[in-house]
């Protein structure tokens, strides 16, 4: 798996991050978000498009991801209690990017489209984040 | 019938890419399309990454994948020479629950589960597990 971070110079607290390949490894993928937390980083965007197949250890480092950016933003934790009784809660702080077929089977499969926002491109999924 | 067979007398998980490849090729030579072939890759993977890191303990082990066809099925067979472990009594989370509210993990059997139409835990003879992968509804012709 190869793991490219970058962010958009007008939006320092987004990190983007592509992957490429199979996503079967949690440490990789979590280190690197983690590094891009340390930065500054307080939103993500995980560029799924290149990714063939993803496994449960993949499921883990994305719960990992979305529960590190939610515990830095407490008005998120009051929003996801409120939306998620609901059933209209997205994750404010970590969208996906064109998911392949078989890893939006596994997502839905997990219940993770339920929280995270799927976008067709990086530029739609940025704009999410003001 | 036809099959293929990809053994491993001492399998760690630095063999899983090749097992993924193996069983992709193996599927589609059979003739089972792509999204089979998907299906019983992530399948299989969860159960062989299961063995080598918690039945095997992370030491090097035995892992045999054969992959078969048999008229509108594809099955495949993962046998280990671990401690017994039968994956199918894990019970199944709760995937309606807020991600805060999960465990962190418990989702490699679901996968398993609801990525093929059968799953069967066999124990071989001589010790060990046997794990069969069924997939119902081929249509493609593997002649």
């Amino acid at each position: 798996m190869e793991i490219t971070l970058s962010h958009d110079p007008s939006k320092p607290a987004v990190a983007v991050l592509v992957l490429k390949g199979d996503l079967t490894a949690e440490a990789p993928l979590v280190g690197q978000a983690q590094t891009a937390f340390q930065d500054g980083a307080r939103n993500i965007v995980l560029d799924l498009s290149k990714v063939n197949y993803i496994s449960s250890a993949g499921l883990r480092a994305i719960h990992t991801i979305y529960t590190m950016l939610r515990s830095a933003d407490p008005a998120d934790e009051e929003a996801a209690v409120r939306g998620i009784a609901r059933g209209t809660y997205k994750s404010p702080h970590l969208n996906l990017v064109r998911p392949s077929k078989s890893v939006s089977k596994v997502l839905s499969m997990a219940g993770y489209d339920m929280f995270l926002e799927i976008h067709d491109n990086q530029k739609a999924a940025l704009a999410t984040f003001g | 019938m036809k099959s293929y067979t990809f053994q491993l007398d001492a399998a760690t998980v630095a063999d899983l890419d090749d097992m993924r490849l193996f069983l992709e090729q193996a599927v589609l030579w059979l003739g089972g399309g792509e999204e089979i072939a998907g299906d019983m890759v992530l399948a299989v993977n969860e159960a062989a990454t299961n063995i080598l890191l918690h039945g095997y303990q992370s030491q090097p082990g035995e892992v045999v994948i054969e992959v078969m066809r048999e008229s509108d099925e594809m099955v495949v067979r993962l046998l280990d020479r671990a401690p017994l472990f039968d994956p199918t009594t894990v019970p199944p989370p709760d995937i309606s629950l807020p991600l805060e509210e999960r465990p962190l993990g418990g989702l490699g059997v679901h996968m398993m589960r609801q990525l093929c139409d059968e799953l069967i835990y066999l124990i071989r003879s001589g010790g060990g597990n046997e794990l069969r992968f069924l997939k119902y509804g081929v249509l493609v012709s593997a002649d």
